[in-house]
């Protein structure tokens, strides 16, 4: 086993660090939470600035923008991307890990041409409808209707959990298109067009008071044949494609920010005043950062092995997820402990950094419900890797 | 397999850390009993180890109030922070005979150890405490697999309600954490094994409290899920979960403990990149 780094992957880490080290503190603060056109601007020009360097789609194959560099090149664009606390992937999320990888795995030339230059350079928005008020855990049986007529699609339904769809431009669909059939194979993938009369987007408000997830009525919408991403009633297998994404690499970035809100801990643990000293100063609590420090590098050792098992065999390891499992509640002790860290403050919310910390903690609580909830993901992984019945 | 650390012109194994974890693991997944970590470190300093002929224990100085295997052993090893000392094992022979925790794992407390021989400096204690940290590690990674294999068989194979109790959520959750713990200790060990092979993939120190700390937490929890799955059976001397568990906690008191490893760890945060 070799852990190190090639001189190529070292060239990579030297050259992105020089860069993000002269640009990221030029890109200024992100906006308000709840101003999400400031939102989709910051995060879309950066995703530019990104573009322009050439740090846009690292292990995206050339021929389709990307620079083609393997897997562990991403990992430590990640790394270093995380330890210059570079603004956040954002309204770029779906777009560059879902939607344009799911193109580039089944779509049309036609659909690779228009879609994955304007994801890279930032400029095009997607968002997901995957889920309905019906369809959670049991995705299959969504119920959001697709008719052809002619050389269209008319979609009548309702989704829900479509996270930014109100600043989306794209949105990967799925459709029931076959009610006949068994619940997986009625299915279709469509690329819909969100700027258009029939598709009503309705923000969500949140436990932590903002507006991230949408619900996305859909009344005589319609989509063009020819942005249908595999056969029709085949669906399913290509959501699989994108759910891969979700249960391997797509945690990446977020397992590695794990290391920034751990270094954010210690700062704001430095800084309150604790009888004299400082609450860093309590040797149980720099035990509790080291604990949670430990598990954080568990995970990224154990995503790094992942991404080298997937490179030798070109197919994600079946811990996914276990390292999904594992990252969603671990984000939710580190919030939790920067919360009580933090104390009594929290309760006012006057202090940015106080109120920031509550909302961290109130917004980790979706990572065990969101992209399989923690107790699918235990079952996955007692009946497919361990062989218990179902 | 003493001679694993050995270079071969020595006529030992010449592997690296990573093969000995590997091996290590196994040899915890398979409950082998007796001193083998101290006897994998200490060889390559003590030839005679390597070729069976004496049989070697050891703690490091701040866990030497209590040694394991000091009965059967001939020789102790001591690795203090400056140095390690080595001293007949028969200078303990007077120290009161207990009964321990773990049945496979005889233990003696001792007090404080006495004085030996100097047979390291510093780098050789360091060695020693690095590589020990690891190794004990793999162990933990391998009873942590072994506690979830045991579990998982009987699941499948006990049935209640007509159905094995492996299709029950609430027994499946709890394998699943098993494994969850597992996978995770296991890539950091092996991940602590590279590194110290190759400090270019990380840390060496921080790498090996990860792994001790993780290794640790799996193999204690996963023996006491497996007490659990198991029912009734499971709290019987009968059955394999005991060992499982016990064992755990004899390895989780060695090299660190998880507690101590996790306040290293803490207290390095603040150069942490």
């Amino acid at each position: 086993m070799d852990l190190s780094h090639s001189a190529d992957d070292e060239r990579f880490r030297a050259e992105l660090r020089a860069w993000l080290e002269a640009e990221v503190p030029r890109y200024g603060p992100p906006p308000p939470p709840d101003d999400w056109a400031a939102r989709r601007a910051y995060d879309t020009e950066w995703q530019r600035k990104l573009y322009d360097a050439g740090y846009a789609g690292i292990h995206w194959p050339v021929e389709f923008g990307g620079r083609g560099l393997p897997m562990t090149q991403q990992l430590v664009y990640l790394e270093e991307y995380a330890r210059a606390g570079a603004p956040y992937i954002g309204v770029n999320f779906v777009g560059l890990m879902h939607a344009g990888p799911t193109l580039i795995a089944e779509g049309t030339d036609a659909q690779r041409a228009f879609h994955l230059p304007p994801i890279l350079r930032g400029e095009h928005v997607w968002c997901q409808g995957f889920s309905e008020p019906e369809a959670g855990s049991d995705l299959a049986s969504l119920r959001t209707r697709a008719v052809r007529r002619g050389d269209e699609y008319v979609v009548n339904g309702h989704k829900i959990w479509s996270t930014r769809a109100h600043v989306a431009d794209y949105c990967e669909l799925l459709v029931r298109t076959d009610p006949e059939a068994p619940k997986h194979k009625g299915i279709t993938w469509l690329i819909l067009d969100m700027h258009q009369a029939g598709v009503e987007v309705r923000p969500m408000r949140t436990i932590d008071g903002e507006h991230h997830f949408c619900e996305v009525f859909l009344d005589d919408a319609r989509v063009p044949v020819e942005n249908r991403v595999g056969a029709e009633n085949d669906g399913w297998r290509v959501t699989n494609v994108t759910l891969r994404f979700e249960r391997g690499t797509a945690f990446a970035q977020h397992i590695i920010m794990l290391r920034s809100q751990i270094r954010a801990l210690v700062d704001i643990a430095r800084q309150i005043p604790s009888g004299g000293d400082c609450a860093w100063d309590d040797p149980t609590l720099r035990a509790q950062a080291g604990r949670l420090a430990a598990h954080v590098e568990g995970l990224w050792r154990m995503t790094q092995m992942g991404v080298a098992e997937a490179e030798r065999t070109g197919l994600p390891p079946p811990s996914g997820s276990a390292v999904k499992l594992r990252y969603s509640e671990l984000a939710q002790e580190i919030a939790d402990l920067t919360l009580r860290v933090i104390g009594r403050p929290a309760l006012a919310g006057a202090d940015p950094r106080a109120l920031a910390a509550a909302r961290d903690y109130l917004w980790s609580l979706q990572y065990t419900i969101a992209a399989g909830t923690s107790q699918i993901q235990r079952n996955l992984i007692a009946e497919r890797i361990l062989g218990m019945p179902r | 397999m003493f001679g694993l650390l050995v270079p071969v012109q020595g006529g030992g194994l010449g592997a690296g850390p990573v093969e000995a974890a590997v091996v290590l693991e196994q040899l915890g997944a398979h409950l082998v009993p007796g001193p083998v970590v101290w006897s994998v470190i200490t060889a390559p300093i003590l030839p005679e180890v390597a070729r069976g002929d004496v049989r070697v224990t050891g703690a490091l100085a701040e866990e030497a109030g209590v040694i394991e295997h000091a009965a059967r052993s001939d020789t102790v090893v001591i690795a203090y922070g400056d140095r390690v000392e080595a001293f007949p094992a028969s200078r303990l022979r007077d120290a009161p005979a207990g009964s321990p925790f773990d049945p496979l794992t005889p233990a003696i407390a001792c007090g404080r150890p006495p004085t030996g021989d100097v047979v390291g400096g510093p780098d050789e204690a360091r060695r020693l405490r690095h590589l020990g940290t690891v190794l004990t590690a793999a162990m933990l990674v391998g009873l942590a697999q072994g506690a979830l294999d045991v579990a998982a068989a009987y699941a499948l194979e006990r049935r209640q309600f007509g159905v094995p109790i492996g299709s029950f959520q609430a027994v499946k959750h709890m394998l699943a954490d098993m494994y969850v713990r597992t996978e995770l200790a296991r890539s950091a060990c092996y991940a602590a094994a590279a590194v110290a092979d190759d400090d270019r993939g990380g840390d060496a120190a921080r790498s090996a409290s990860t792994a001790k700390l993780l290794a640790g937490e799996a193999a204690i929890t996963n023996g006491r899920t497996a007490v659990q799955v198991l029912g009734g059976m499971g709290f019987t001397w009968a059955m394999l979960p005991h060992y499982y568990l016990k064992r755990a906690w004899v390895l989780e008191q060695s090299f660190g403990s998880g507690g101590a490893h996790a306040l290293a760890l803490g207290d390095g945060l603040e150069s942490w990149t």
